[in-house]
């Protein structure tokens, strides 16, 4: 299992976007740092390039996380119930990464 | 210099690199540099070409993938005498010289960007969106610049 940590906001940049495209079954991914100002991005229409391969990537079983701490942070909160991406905390992050065979950073 | 070492040395040698199910040590990882950026804007483009010739000294296993934005270090006639830089493409040019055979690039992202796959060097290999997921599952380490 490959761990895809996203560290840019996906208003600003595209690099959720090309590791939604690069994600494999099985896989994790992480927002992280300004990463987590996607936390939404699956029901954001300005988004909506993104609700599509994140709904199609949850049939496929890929995990999605957020890093509570940078949320808290930032003041942001989850908008709706259903939303994919699942809150970890610092410790949670740590296990993941010593699951996970490798981590590839997206930035 | 194995021409010097005494024959029966050089078959214990080859046999003991040849078992089955060699533990992953440094060296037999396989390393897989994901490169992102376009050249000359920061150091990373470079600093990942470094990674991979100093990798490729001490005998590492290391494939190349060029992705996204990645790919315009590919581009050919770069001239940045001007901007008092090394020709990065000139650089990527010398890979198969250190041993780096495996140079991949991402055919979704060079034509999103409406690169001529005439002017890659043919050092490269084109691959599909499929292949990329395949290239990553298959690696024990990846770095990303």
């Amino acid at each position: 299992m490959t761990l895809h940590t996203v560290n840019k906001s996906p208003y600003l940049s595209q690099c959720l976007a090309d590791c939604l495209d690069r994600v494999s079954a099985g896989d994790s991914i992480v927002l992280i740092e300004d990463g987590v100002y996607g936390i939404n991005c699956a029901t954001s229409e300005t988004l909506s390039a993104l609700n599509k391969a994140i709904a199609q990537l949850m049939t496929l079983g890929v995990q999605f996380c957020a890093l509570r701490p940078d949320i808290e942070a930032r003041g942001l909160q989850t908008t709706s119930a259903n939303c994919p991406f699942n809150l970890l905390s610092d410790g949670d992050f740590v296990d993941l990464v010593c699951e996970a065979d490798k981590v590839l950073s997206w930035y | 210099m194995n021409d010097a070492l005494p024959p029966s040395n050089q078959t214990q040698h080859s046999s003991d690199q040849d078992k089955p199910n060699t533990p992953i040590t440094p060296n037999t990882r396989r390393i897989l540099l994901v490169c992102r950026t376009a050249p000359y804007g920061n150091a990373l483009a470079r600093e990942s070409l470094e990674t991979a010739l100093a990798a490729g000294a001490i005998g590492a296993k290391v494939a190349m993938l060029f992705l996204d934005e990645g790919v315009w270090q590919l581009a050919q006639h770069q001239k940045p005498q001007g901007i008092g830089r090394k020709n990065h493409s000139a650089m990527l040019g010398a890979l198969p010289l250190y041993d780096i055979d495996t140079v991949l690039v991402d055919r979704d992202s060079l034509s999103k960007r409406c690169i001529d796959l005439a002017e890659l060097g043919d050092f490269t290999q084109l691959i599909d969106s499929l292949q990329v997921k395949e290239v990553i599952a298959d690696h024990d380490v990846i770095l990303s610049f």
